[in-house]
């Protein structure tokens, strides 16, 4: 993969990124410093990459490992209580916004990886590397706490069974 | 209804400042790329993130008290809460680096000071700027940030460093400093004469009794797009700044006598690696997970941690920020660093901890030798 086919990739996949730093970073500064460790980490190991098909799945793994380091070293340095809340950005849905934060991580980013970016099930449990069941259980329980949240105002998008 | 659409729309869309990091970062990606450089691509992180403990009164105020610029030191007493270095460090302090490039259109990048002692590497960069108007900003200040984070100089103003740059009619120059395979942490601040300095460490374990070093710098200006300051980036300047930096050593070294069994988060420490220097006590953790479901329900979370002998947790120290690296499948090796030391100790107390849930697992004392 040459470096220019791999900065193509890359800003085709901008949205994603941001969004997934974003739903596990706080931090502005964090989520820019957790891509750029992504992006040279990805760079350096393409060769790796045994199929570029696989691209996106990989990249996303290790933006997610990316900034579980980080939340590792800012909760090492803060109690979870001093983590400030932060606010929806000014283009945001807010409403889905607050509502997707309340949820504990484990079962936010099967959701959004689902919903938000299109990943299949067996994509995801690759990305998270966790059994597709456990993904199939893990988003069940974010549907039901994203209804809950909204007072079942929002109807998902039903691209998965009911376990 | 909401629909996938309306969902994808939570988090709204990538900010500038993002969007600005991914393209400088695949900017520098290609130039190294074209350079062929075996060992490519720059690893930046941009925040100097340890919490340092005990200021050692020998070394206050060195460079700061006497020209008003700042150094190694002042970076550590001022930026940080706490640090403890020993009395020689600042015999180790290299102020005269030997060093060629680093101009732009924009600025000229030179080292002022740099520490090397085998285990990690501290340099202070300052730009200059090239011209009276520019203001120079770090890679992470954007013209919306507070003018206050410039600097202590600044921290009593009111406004963000666009209205501070216009008021002022300054062209805001961004500017970002990287070196190459390394994992380093970085500050920066402007000083009185609008030269912005960089305190930069990162880990780089080199036995050679030089080092030669290339820092790439990068500067561009800002320039007004719907409203809103953005990247000029056609118009980005880089050049490579070479040093040579003299490797000061470290001073011992102890390792742990035997492996030690965490059975509550099922790994085994292997080995325990305490590495002293007048600046740090490097720290490396090697284990291995020895009961692989009690690992996963940590969920990555492990930490080691030292404590004294009341129990409390030792401050970290001036070095490295900490990270832990996954050698094989089931091998890490934990690096830290803690507070410096005349003495390496005969035993430490270590305890493993889930930095996501705080629980706190075994806590073992290891005899080191």
């Amino acid at each position: 993969m040459t470096s220019d086919e791999f900065s193509n990739r890359i800003v085709s996949m901008m949205q994603t990124l941001y969004r997934v730093s974003y739903t596990q970073l706080s931090q502005s500064c964090d989520r820019d410093e957790a891509v750029q460790e992504c992006l040279c980490k990805a760079w350096q190991k393409r060769k790796q990459l045994n199929d570029e098909r696989f691209m996106q799945t990989w990249v996303i793994r290790i933006l997610i490992n990316e900034c579980h380091n980080i939340q590792k070293k800012r909760m090492r340095e803060s109690p979870l209580e001093e983590l400030p809340e932060r606010a929806a950005p000014k283009d945001a849905d807010f409403e889905l916004h607050d509502a997707l934060l309340k949820l504990d991580e484990t079962v936010r980013l099967p959701i959004q990886l689902h919903y938000m970016e299109g990943f299949s099930i067996s994509e995801i449990a690759r990305i998270l590397r966790c059994p597709e069941g456990t993904v199939k259980t893990r988003m069940l329980r974010g549907r039901q706490e994203l209804k809950n949240s909204l007072y079942g105002e929002v109807q998902l998008p039903c691209k998965i069974k009911e376990i | 209804m909401q629909n996938k659409r309306d969902l994808s729309n939570a988090f709204g869309k990538a900010d500038d400042d993002f969007v600005n990091t991914v393209y400088q970062t695949l900017a520098a990606i290609q130039i190294q790329h074209e350079r062929k450089d075996k060992k490519t691509v720059k690893k930046t992180s941009f925040r100097l993130v340890a919490v340092l403990a005990v200021i050692c009164a020998l070394l206050a105020g060195t460079a700061l008290a006497l020209t008003n610029t700042w150094g190694i030191f002042d970076f550590l007493y001022g930026r940080t809460n706490d640090v403890a270095v020993l009395p020689e460090a600042a015999e180790i302090v290299q102020t005269t680096v030997p060093q060629s490039g680093g101009q732009t259109d924009h600025a000229a990048f030179s080292v002022r000071q740099a520490i090397f002692d085998g285990q990690n590497l501290y340099i202070v960069v300052a730009a200059k700027p090239a011209d009276s108007d520019y203001l120079l900003l770090g890679p992470d200040a954007n013209p919306s940030d507070p003018i206050g984070n410039l600097g202590p100089l600044f921290s009593d103003k009111t406004g963000t460093i666009a209205d501070y740059a216009r008021d002022n009619n300054k062209q805001m120059i961004k500017t970002a400093l990287a070196i190459d395979g390394t994992n380093q942490s970085m500050d920066f601040l402007l000083e009185e004469d609008y030269t912005l300095v960089y305190m930069i460490k990162a880990v780089i374990v080199d036995a050679s009794s030089k080092l030669d070093l290339e820092v790439h710098c990068i500067s561009a200006p800002f320039i007004s797009e719907g409203g809103e300051d953005v990247v000029d980036e056609p118009n980005m300047k880089r050049t490579t700044l070479s040093v040579a930096v003299e490797n000061t050593g470290t001073k011992e070294t102890v390792s742990s006598t035997g492996p030690v069994v965490y059975s509550d988060c099922g790994v085994q420490v292997d080995k325990i690696t305490l590495t002293g220097s007048a600046m740090a006590l490097y720290a490396e953790i090697e284990f291995t997970v020895i009961d692989k479901e009690k690992f996963a329900e940590t969920d990555g979370g492990l930490w080691f941690e030292f404590l004294d002998s009341s129990g409390a947790r030792l401050p970290d120290g001036a070095g490295s920020n900490g990270s832990s690296e996954k050698i094989d499948e089931n091998h890490y090796i934990q690096k830290t660093s803690l507070q410096a030391s005349e003495s390496l100790p005969g035993e430490v107390i270590v305890r493993g901890f889930n930095c996501w849930e705080k629980n706190k697992y075994e806590t073992h004392t290891i005899q080191m030798q």
